[in-house]
């Protein structure tokens, strides 16, 4: 492919999307209206396709040099020592990222077309939804930090925007302003993380740090002090964008946004930001083993506790984002697991890359189901007040069951394959002498919270679909199965779903590709451990069974259980109170520190400012009875003047 | 190039010649259309300028005596005599000298474009003794003009202090109901704060003349004198120098704690004084810094300006967000968000590198633009309901969204977000400081949560949720309440564009401020260590 046609495919993959979002902004509310969805599919179906071709042609060229394929923008920033182009670089990891994030986008704008129809703000959705699009094109093939960053921002403004979507709500408004500002934690720490690279490496471009094997092994026996801090607050970006505990509060909240979103942005790919910039750093990470433990250890912390809140919930979107949040917990896990040795560097990438990528369809696919179940039972997500569905909705039935086999890791199903390499390289990472002890600890909790994920994911299943048929009374008297605007997304990604995980990881796919101009070092080729895939499968179908057992067979024992147990229930049921404790900690106490600073401002500093200023009428005041007017005051002065001079005249005629 | 510059600085008092001869004798509404006109010629002329400008090549002197390359040189620069005396042998004159560099055309553009959304803005909101609103305005942006293309302390010194007369009136007469006490502490309190920048300014003059310079007065011969010691001042000399200049820029900024008076004077200006001021009129303190202290008092700067002009802007920061995040009066708010962003730009310009003193520079113009539009968003949401207070009001974005939206934009500048103006700024200034002093810059970096918690909290409730709006709107205008009309539109509009343009492709603005910052930056080169080792790999 010519250098001018490959610079056009790779501009289109964002370019197109942006161009859909400036169409629709400014005709949608006049001209478009209701085809305001034309715009965003055309555009996003033109930026898959050059994703696709991306993937298939462009970046395979570079593999033998292991250079990456690069489209050239213009200059940003060119002041000092802060050289920034705006460009385009995509490796490996870009296109792994840009497949999965094009095509999972673009299915879920035909779904949203269906979904949001009647919204009086339906342009306003699109407009923002390729908005986002385009700005997660742009991040996913940033060449350089700032830029990764521009558009990191900008995701979550796109994010702020969508949560927000029915502003009329105040609860839509308040989690919309939380997931901004808890972002911005995250971002402070991206921020300094990104200024720490300038200073020490003297660029920002991902080539001359992540590339820069030499100039990374100087530093990692120099002042290895300088790496840890640099990964640590690189992590703590992540952190936020991808929803790690403690910063995992709004990933819950987001779910006030309309369902597709939810579907696309606060699962599929805004969320995963964050493990893809840790992969993407995993060339430095390499050399900070202890922030890859805090990784590890702290994903562990996010997927167990989200798992175990994800049991008793009872909003289905809820259970849902509970569970993405617990999902990302295992990537991370996963990309932690590298600090076992450089062998195993490039395999907890693949895993934890993996993972995110059959994360992608079917947690789209599972919130598509529940969106298109909401929209046929009149906005209730409640799963108290509608049961037995499968039999009123078969198409989102089936979607939602495939959905949720490959979330409970159902053997050969998708989340089969990622999970079980997750479980693997922790496995794997146990036998290190140092840190072996942690992942060692990891991989059980895994383990425990796969089983958990598998009990959880199919208590909503059989809660929603099975038992006796119950409808509230928003659906009406006829509820609907999605129309085929919606079924059509929900059957692809169900069929995605079903086998893109067998698709590539049955022959280790993933593991011999990461390597391509990443800077990650070459993985020795995976094997199966069949022993663990055993292990995975009991886990599942136990899982499925007791599941089956509790909501379906004996559906008193839930009750019975929570009652036995109530104080776990209740810390369970209320997300372990994490909300209630951030804000005693951190937000009370920061608001009551600025109303002291306003009382203070306005009552210390203003009034020592206003004392100040009377410091001039004090001193004339002692002298002012001299001009009060009264005549004989002034005359007495004038004679007292008079013989003072007198006097003085007098001695001198002497 | 000069006559363009003459021109701009003339207009804006032709224009109120006009206003003086025409609208006495006609009808009401006469004055604000001549207002109109003569803004938008300003507009027009400052562009023409700056696009002047940037086709100038580098070091051509149009009129004068060559001048030096020291850390002030304009790339255009003017120098009329004034006042000769002293003998052959020692010659002493005084001139006036105007230059253009790239910080002064941007701000000149600046301000004209803020006085043209001022004039619309203030189009239906003023009633009483319309021309002489426009008057005190005009004036106001002819000593801004003014002030920025100065380049000698008396002229600076000047304009600098003029401009307080036509804001005083603004806020006096045109005012809240606290309008009186607001101007009189406004003025009393940044008078004094000028006035021992005064004593500063003669003591520096005194100096240079006991060194034998010719033109003592000029800062560009001030700065090549100082940087090639033909004018030697010692330490304690510069710290003095530097303790009295600095009272009256710090006053002006405002950095913490001579703030209190900003608040105050923002809540009580009519709308466009809000603007102006915080547009504008608040860049005065910075530009000080940029023009008298930084070149001539290096060492000042480095052993006492560093560690107490960054601290106190830090305290800024945190201390301006914590106050801005309580505050139930919008533009109160909006106030405090100025304190803390003004410290931003203090903390770049005090990192006396490139990278710092650039985000600095643009700081200063990126918080015109988002503070301005900011003040004018509030002045129309205030021309409809008669309040400011988030009690009163909320989910407006269902009544006026586009106000709505335009206020959404504005405060994502505002935030920092990247892609709008306000990220180059401010990214620009925490590096720079990064670079000189890393703790500083975390610290400062708190700031960016800070500002994003307090403005979203103050769209969360003024336009988002259930519509609230104070019972009196009704009986205060008869007619229905409006979403942004197509005036509004073209108030906020270029303002809008603005910070969009800045945002996404930054660096012709850079590129026009960035050889005086280099300059500037270059006398910094040797007082402290790089902090980082530069390393390009192949």
């Amino acid at each position: 492919m010519s250098e001018s046609a490959q610079h056009l495919v790779m501009w289109l993959i964002p370019g197109a999307p942006l161009v859909a979002a400036i169409i629709i902004a400014l005709a949608g509310k006049g001209l478009l209206k209701e085809r305001s969805h034309w715009p965003c599919w055309i555009g996003l179906a033109l930026s898959a396709a050059c994703a696709l071709c991306m993937w298939k042609t462009i970046v395979p060229a570079g593999f033998d040099s292991h250079s990456p394929a690069v489209a050239t923008g213009y200059e940003f920033l060119n002041i000092g020592t802060m050289q920034v182009p705006i460009a385009l670089r995509a490796d490996a990891i870009s296109a792994l990222m840009l497949t999965m994030v094009t095509t999972v986008s673009f299915l879920v704008s035909i779904f949203a077309a269906g979904y949001m129809h009647h919204d009086p703000g339906y342009p306003r959705f699109f407009m923002a939804f390729s908005l986002f699009v385009f700005s997660m094109c742009m991040l996913v093939l940033s060449g350089n930090f700032l830029q990764l960053f521009i558009f990191w921002e900008a995701v979550g403004l796109c994010s702020y925007l969508l949560i927000g979507f029915w502003f009329k709500k105040p609860s839509a408004a308040a989690a919309a302003k939380k997931a901004f500002v808890v972002n911005r934690i995250g971002d402070f720490g991206l921020i300094i993380g990104m200024f720490l690279i300038w200073t020490t490496f003297g660029s920002l471009n991902f080539d001359d740090v992540l590339l820069n094997g030499a100039k990374i092994q100087e530093l990692a026996t120099t002042s290895p002090g300088t790496i840890t801090l640099i990964c640590s607050m690189l992590f703590l970006g992540a952190m936020g964008k991808s929803a790690q505990f403690p910063l995992h509060v709004w990933l819950p909240d987001a779910m006030e946004g309309p369902t597709p979103v939810s579907a696309l942005i606060h699962a599929a790919t805004m969320v995963t930001a964050g493990v893809y910039l840790v992969a993407r750093c995993t060339p430095l990470f390499m050399y900070a083993p202890e922030v890859q433990v805090t990784i590890s250890v702290i994903g562990a912390i996010t997927a167990l506790l989200a798992a175990l809140i994800g049991l008793t919930q009872f909003d289905l979107k809820r259970v849902l984002a509970y569970s993405t949040v617990s999902q990302l917990g295992y990537m991370f896990m996963a990309l932690g697991a590298g600090a076992a040795g450089e062998d195993l560097m490039t395999t907890a990438v693949t895993a934890g890359m993996f993972h995110l990528f059959t994360h992608g369809f079917f947690k789209a696919l599972l919130f598509l189901s529940a969106g298109s179940v909401m929209h046929s039972m009149g906005d209730v997500i409640d799963m108290r007040r509608f049961s037995g569905l499968r039999k009123v909705i078969p198409i989102t039935h089936f979607a939602f069951l495939c959905g949720a086999l490959a979330l409970a890791g159902f053997p050969l199903i998708s989340g089969f394959w990622s999970k079980d390499e997750i479980l693997s390289v922790l496995n794997k990472a146990s036998a290190h002498t140092i840190y072996g002890k942690y992942f060692a600890a990891v991989f059980w909790v895994a383990c425990g919270t796969a089983f958990i994920t598998v009990f959880y994911t199919f208590r909503a299943y059989f809660l929603t679909f099975w038992g006796p048929t119950k409808i509230p009374a928003e659906a009406g008297h006829h509820p609907h199965d999605a129309s085929p605007v919606m079924a059509w997304p929900l059957r692809i990604l169900a069929f995605a779903s079903l086998i893109i995980g067998g698709a590539v990881g049955f022959n280790h796919a993933f593991a011999d590709y990461l390597h391509h101009g990443t800077g990650l070092p070459h993985a020795p080729h995976g094997s199966f451990n069949y022993s663990l895939m055993a292990l995975s499968t009991v886990i599942s179908l136990a899982g499925i069974a007791l599941a089956w057992f509790c909501y379906v067979q004996s559906p008193a024992i839930p009750e019975k259980t929570a009652t036995a147990l109530a104080p776990l229930y209740m810390l369970s049921q209320n997300k372990f109170y994490i909300d209630e404790i951030l804000w005693g900690i951190l937000v009370a106490p920061l608001r009551g520190l600025s109303h002291l600073s306003f009382l203070f401002d306005k009552y210390f500093i203003d009034k020592l400012v206003d004392l100040v200023g009377m410091i001039p009428r004090w001193i004339s005041a002692a002298p002012r009875w001299l001009q009060a007017g009264s005549t004989p005051g002034y005359a007495l002065v004038m004679w007292g003047g008079l013989l003072a001079y007198l006097v003085l005249v007098m001695g001198s005629l002497r | 190039m000069f006559a363009l510059l003459m021109l701009l600085l003339c207009l804006p008092l032709v224009t109120v010649g006009l206003l003086l001869l025409l609208s006495k004798s006609t009808s009401h509404g006469v004055a604000r259309w001549i207002a109109l006109s003569g803004c938008l010629a300003a507009l027009a002329v400052s562009l023409c300028l700056a696009s002047g400008f940037y086709n100038t090549p580098a070091n051509s002197q149009v009129d004068g005596e060559s001048a030096s390359a020291g850390p002030i040189s304009p790339k255009l620069e003017w120098r009329l005599p004034w006042l000769e005396w002293g003998t052959s042998e020692a010659p002493l004159q005084l001139q006036f000298q105007f230059g253009l560099d790239g910080v002064s055309v941007a701000m000149m553009v600046l301000t004209a474009l803020l006085s043209v959304s001022c004039v619309l803005i203030s189009w239906e909101a003023i009633q009483k003794r319309e021309a002489e609103f426009y008057i005190a305005l005009l004036l106001l942006q002819a000593s801004l003009f003014g002030v920025f293309c100065a380049f000698d302390l008396v002229t600076f010194y000047v304009f600098f202090e003029f401009t307080l007369i036509p804001l005083f009136f603004l806020i006096a007469i045109w005012g809240g109901p606290q309008k009186r006490y607001a101007a009189v502490k406004f003025f009393l309190y940044t008078l004094a704060g000028s006035l021992i920048t005064l004593v500063g300014v003669v003591m520096l003059i005194s100096k240079a003349i006991a060194a034998g310079m010719p033109n003592p007065c000029s800062l560009t011969d001030l700065a090549f004198w100082i940087q090639s010691d033909k004018l030697v001042l010692d330490t304690s000399t510069q710290i003095t120098l530097f303790a009295l200049l600095s009272a009256g820029f710090l006053v002006k900024v405002p950095v913490f704690p001579f703030h209190t008076w900003l608040p105050l004077a923002h809540v009580e200006a009519p709308t466009a004084g809000s603007v102006l001021l915080a547009g504008v009129l608040l860049k005065l303190g910075s530009l000080g810094f940029l023009r008298i202290c930084l070149p001539m008092l290096p060492e000042a700067c480095v052993q006492v300006g560093l560690p107490l002009i960054s601290i106190l802007s830090l305290i800024g920061i945190v201390y301006g967000s914590f106050c801005a995040l309580v505050q139930r009066d919008v533009k109160k708010l909006v106030a405090y968000s100025s304190v803390a962003h003004m410290g931003f730009c203090m903390l770049g310009l005090f990192a006396f590198n490139v990278e710092g003193l650039t985000g600095g520079v643009l700081q200063m113009i990126n918080h015109g633009l988002s503070t301005g539009g900011l003040f004018l968003l509030v002045g129309m949401i205030y021309d409809r309901y008669h309040t400011r207070m988030l009690d009163d009001l909320g989910g407006l974005a269902s009544k006026l969204p586009l106000i709505a939206v335009a206020m959404v934009f504005i405060s994502m500048s505002s935030i920092g977000l990247p892609g709008l103006n306000g990220f180059v700024g401010e990214v620009l200034a925490l590096a720079g400081m990064f670079k000189r002093y890393p703790l500083y810059a975390v610290i400062g970096a708190t700031g960016v949560i800070l500002s994003a918690w307090y403005l979203l909290t103050m769209l969360q409730h003024l336009l988002f949720g259930e519509l609230k709006e104070p019972h009196h709107a009704d009986h205060h205008n008869h007619a229905p309440i409006k979403d942004l009309g197509i005036r509004e539109f073209l108030a906020i509009a270029p303002i809008a564009a603005a910070c969009l343009w800045i945002g996404i492709r930054p660096q012709p603005l850079i590129d026009t401020i960035k050889p005086d910052l280099e300059r500037l930056a270059a006398v910094y080169e040797n007082t402290t260590p790089p902090a980082t080792v530069a390393l390009r790999t192949p």
